[in-house]
């Protein structure tokens, strides 16, 4: 597992040193949108691993080697979770440092730290969704199949949930937890099917 | 590890749409080379990947150093075993350090000290990326990588094709080192037949799927024979005897099997290019 993970930072960093840069100067600016957007794009990564690997043909060689294919799967999703992880770390710095430089009050500084966890546990749902479609069917078809999907999903939520529903004003306590809690559970259950699904694959 | 043989195959099947590689079985004794003959298409990639498990195999039994290569152990057992595709196929910003730094993460026994022995030996360079290696530069570093993990068993599909013929010797000399060691065992797939005739102590032959012999090289040469005589002579060898034959408007040509033939005829040294020729391009 060890080689497969510095293997894929490598690629990455080495493929993606703007995008990396752009990606943490995203979780430096003191905007929510952006910081939630370096988030996002950092759980993204491993869709841009899995296209270098296919490019390369590697999981062919790497089949020679001595990696499980479980290993193989699971590998990217520790790689979103590093990056996805760093990013976060970033950002609560920068909001700490910021309030410190800027004297804000605890309780804003606070509010903006809560939103970090609640951004990564969002983008770890969506990272779940993302990869078993990717494993199956390949960066390039899979990424596309994914985009449709989130579109659809975004456009069934925003159509049947009321702008007055209970659901916009939830407790943020409450609302982290139950995210945090549906985020570990989908991590769970799509590392299952990713696993099954790479021993099924044919190279 | 107590084995015999280091690659056994037994009644192996594998079907696809419009291919079947069919009920293979064959050994490559421990210390030995085995040379994997056939054309494009034959099976010989097929048979490589249903041994490495990265192909599931229909019917059949597949053991490897005496592990049967579906079993739970098998991945482990992988650490004593190089491979060499027919490309390298590594992510193209990665340069050897980084190869180095990878392989010392997945192998148990990886040693730096003699990858970079090949690497020097091979004249490749150290920093400049992958995608920028030729396809000779390409095979050596994974030539380099299958030895520098204290490897027991080498498996290489077609690692030689590509090469010029200088840099081909000398990594054959560096695979026939390998078998010195009556530990180290070879299976190795090309279609240049001069270089398996050179290295190989078996060769098995895949045609269509099937396999059409696997044998010994020395029993082999001195199994077949080449006879070259008038059409009208032909008539006189058992048709028995023939496994193929060629014939012109100047005359006739065809491979024995010396023991069916009267020492009458002259029968010549046949290599182990004609025996494949006129088996898969003779009339019978």
């Amino acid at each position: 597992m060890r080689g497969l993970v510095l293997k894929d930072s490598y690629v990455l960093l080495k493929q993606m040193k703007l995008f990396g840069i752009l990606m943490l100067a995203m979780a430096v600016i003191p905007n929510t949108f952006t910081r939630g957007f370096a988030i996002m794009y950092a759980s993204m990564l491993p869709i841009t691993a899995i296209a270098f690997d296919e490019q390369a043909k590697w999981d062919y060689y790497a089949n020679m080697m001595p990696y499980k294919k479980r290993d193989m799967a699971l590998s990217k999703y520790v790689i979103g979770m590093v990056f996805t992880l760093v990013v976060c770390v970033v950002e609560v710095l920068a909001i700490i440092v910021t309030a410190a430089v800027k004297n804000q009050s605890s309780v804003l500084m606070q509010e903006e730290l809560m939103i970090v966890p609640l951004v990564a546990a969002a983008a770890m749902i969506l990272m779940s969704v993302n990869l078993p479609i990717i494993m199956k069917m390949g960066a390039e078809r899979g990424r596309m199949v994914y985009i449709l999907l989130t579109v659809f999903v975004a456009v069934a939520v925003v159509g049947t949930v009321e702008v007055d529903s209970p659901l916009w004003q939830m407790d943020e306590n409450l609302l982290m937890i139950g995210l945090v809690a549906i985020a570990i559970a989908a991590l769970l259950i799509s590392m299952a099917i990713s696993v099954k699904l790479y021993n099924n694959k044919r190279y | 590890m107590g084995y015999e043989n280091a690659i056994e195959l037994k009644n192996v099947t594998k079907e696809f749409k419009g291919f079947k590689l069919d009920n293979i079985s064959f050994d490559l004794p421990k210390g030995c080379i085995l040379g994997l003959v056939g054309e494009n298409g034959a099976g010989k990639s097929t048979t490589i990947n249903l041994i490495m498990n990265s192909l599931k195999k229909d019917s059949g039994e597949i053991s490897v150093m005496g592990v049967d290569n579906a079993s739970g152990d098998f991945a482990e057992l992988k650490e004593d075993i190089g491979v060499v595709l027919d490309e390298a196929y590594f992510p193209m910003v990665i340069n050897a350090e980084v190869v180095n730094k990878m392989m010392k993460a997945t192998y148990t026994r990886w040693d730096e000290e003699v990858f970079f022995g090949y690497i020097h030996r091979f004249d490749l360079p150290q920093k400049k990326p992958f995608k920028e290696f030729s396809r000779g530069m390409k095979m050596k570093l994974a030539i380099a990588v299958a030895l520098s993990h204290d490897p027991k068993l080498l498996v290489l599909d077609e690692a030689t094709s590509g090469l010029d013929p200088i840099v081909r010797d000398e990594i054959l000399e560096i695979f026939y080192d390998f078998t010195r060691d009556p530990e180290h065992s070879v299976l190795i797939s090309s279609h240049i037949l001069s270089d398996l005739e050179k290295l190989c102590d078996y060769v098995a032959f895949i045609h269509k799927g099937k396999l059409l012999f696997c044998e010994g090289k020395d029993e082999l040469l001195e199994k077949y024979g080449v006879i070259r005589c008038s059409r009208s002579q032909l008539a006189d060898i058992p048709s028995g005897a023939v496994k193929g034959k060629r014939i012109s408007d100047y005359g006739a040509e065809c491979l024995v099997e010396r023991n069916l033939v009267s020492n009458s005829f002259n029968i010549e040294k046949a290599s182990v290019e004609d025996i494949i020729l006129y088996m898969v391009k003779g009339d019978k």
